[in-house]
C-alpha cells in the first residue's frame, strides 16, 4: 500500500483554530509591526485582532507599562526566548486600571517556503491568562509564609517553655539537695537519742532538742519559705 | 580512744554536719577529723594518711567532686576508701562514672546511722581485716 501525504490544511482553518485556543497570539516582523493576531477573548485592550495588524509593538505594549517591548525588541535581534511566568500587566488607560497576569512567551521565528527560502522572520507573542492560578499562588504564598511566622513563634514560645523547665528542675534539685543537708543532723541526733544514746551521754535531752534538732527544721522551713520567694527563672520574666 | 584506731576524714560544707559526724565517730571509737574547705582537706591529708574518707560530692565553693579528684591525683592518697555521702545524687548521674571509683561506695543524705556504719565497716575491712568494729556499742 503507498503512503498517501495529506494535503496541507487551509490557513483559514489554522486561523479558526488559532482564535478558539485558550491564548493571545500576536505575531511582529522584524521591525516590531503587528502582523497577526489571534485573540483568546476576542479582543485585547479593547482593539479587534484586526486593529492590531499594522500597529507598532510600542503602541500595544507602551514602555511605561512593562519591559515586554524591550523583550520584542531583544527577540526580534537576537533570536534569544524570553518566558514570563507569571507576568503580571497593568494597562493604565483613562478608565480605571486593567490588570491582567500572562504567562508570556516571547520568541523569535522563522518561517521557509516549500523550497526552503527564507519567507518570514518575525517574533511570535503568546498570552496565557493565568490571573487566578498567579492569585491562588500568591494566596498560598502568603499563607505558607503566615504559617511559616507561626511555626517560628511556636518554636520560640517551646524553647522558652524547656529552657524553663529545665530552670524549675534545676531549682527542685538544688532545694532537694539543701533539704537533705539540712535533715542530716536534725535526723542523725534523733537517730543518737533512739538508738544510740550513749553518744550522747551527759547532755540533757532538752538542750539536744534545742540546739541541734529544732535549728535544722527551722532552717528548712526557711529554705522552702526562700525558694517559693526566689525570682522566677529568666525566661519567665 | 585507741592509738590504732583507724582515722576518718570527713569532708562537708556544713558544719552543724561536721560537728555531727566528729561526735558520732569519735564516740564508736574512731579517730575523726572535719575538714570544710580544701585547704583544710590538704593540711590533714599532709599530716596524716587517713584509713577512710567520708566526703559529700557538693561543697560550696569547690566544683562537684573536686574532694575525690584531688584524693586521688596524689599516689599517697589515691585509693583510699570513700563514701560519698551527699544530698545531691543529681550530681552522681551526671557523673555515672564516679561509681567506678575502687573501694568507694555511696549514702544518700539524710542516712541512717546504721547503713553508714556498715558501709565504714566494709570498707575499712579491705585493709583492716583482723580489725574487730572498735566499739562494741554500734551495731551492723
Amino acid at each position: 500500500m503507498v503512503a498517501v501525504t495529506p494535503s496541507p490544511l487551509p490557513s483559514s482553518l489554522l486561523d479558526a483554530l488559532l482564535r478558539m485556543a485558550p491564548l493571545d497570539v500576536l505575531l511582529f516582523d522584524t521591525d516590531l509591526v503587528c502582523r497577526y493576531a489571534a485573540l483568546a477573548e476576542g479582543s485585547l485592550f479593547g482593539r479587534t485582532p484586526d486593529q492590531f495588524i499594522g500597529r507598532p509593538a510600542a503602541e500595544i505594549f507602551p514602555p511605561a507599562n512593562g519591559d515586554l517591548r524591550t523583550a520584542l525588541t531583544l527577540a526580534a535581534e537576537s533570536a534569544a526566548v524570553y518566558n514570563y511566568r507569571p507576568y503580571r500587566y497593568t494597562l493604565t488607560t483613562p478608565e480605571p486600571q486593567t490588570f491582567f497576569c500572562w504567562s508570556v512567551r516571547i520568541e523569535a521565528v522563522s518561517l521557509a517556503d516549500y523550497r526552503g527560502r527564507e519567507e518570514f522572520r518575525g517574533v511570535l507573542v503568546t498570552l496565557a491568562d493565568v490571573q487566578d492560578l498567579a492569585d491562588d499562588n500568591d494566596r498560598m504564598t502568603r499563607e505558607v509564609d503566615r504559617l511559616q511566622r507561626e511555626v517560628s513563634q511556636l518554636r520560640q514560645q517551646m524553647v522558652a517553655a524547656e529552657r524553663r523547665e529545665a530552670a524549675h528542675r534545676e531549682s527542685r534539685l538544688d532545694l532537694r539537695s539543701v533539704v537533705g543537708n539540712l535533715l542530716t543532723p536534725a535526723m542523725g541526733y534523733l537517730q543518737l537519742l533512739s538508738r544510740r544514746p550513749h553518744v550522747l551521754r551527759g547532755q540533757p535531752l532538752a538542750q539536744t532538742i534545742e540546739e541541734k534538732i529544732l535549728p535544722e527544721l527551722r532552717r528548712i522551713v526557711e529554705a522552702m519559705a526562700d525558694d517559693d520567694q526566689a525570682p522566677p527563672p529568666i525566661g519567665d520574666r | 580512744m585507741a592509738a590504732h584506731a583507724p582515722l576518718v576524714l570527713v569532708v562537708d560544707g556544713s558544719p552543724q554536719i561536721l560537728e555531727f559526724m566528729v561526735l558520732l565517730l569519735t564516740a564508736e571509737g574512731y579517730q575523726a577529723c572535719a575538714a570544710e574547705t580544701l585547704e583544710q582537706v590538704e593540711h590533714t591529708l599532709d599530716a596524716r594518711r587517713p584509713d577512710l574518707v567520708i566526703a559529700d560530692v557538693s561543697v560550696p565553693g569547690l566544683r562537684p567532686f573536686m574532694v575525690v579528684d584531688h584524693l586521688d591525683a596524689v599516689p599517697r592518697t589515691r585509693g583510699i576508701p570513700l563514701i560519698l555521702c551527699t544530698a545531691a545524687l543529681h550530681e552522681l548521674r551526671r557523673e555515672p562514672h564516679r561509681l567506678r571509683r575502687p573501694r568507694t561506695e555511696v549514702l544518700r543524705k539524710p542516712f541512717d546511722l546504721d547503713q553508714l556504719f556498715l558501709c565504714v565497716d566494709r570498707l575499712l575491712a579491705i585493709d583492716h581485716p583482723t580489725v574487730a568494729p572498735p566499739n562494741p556499742h554500734h551495731t551492723c
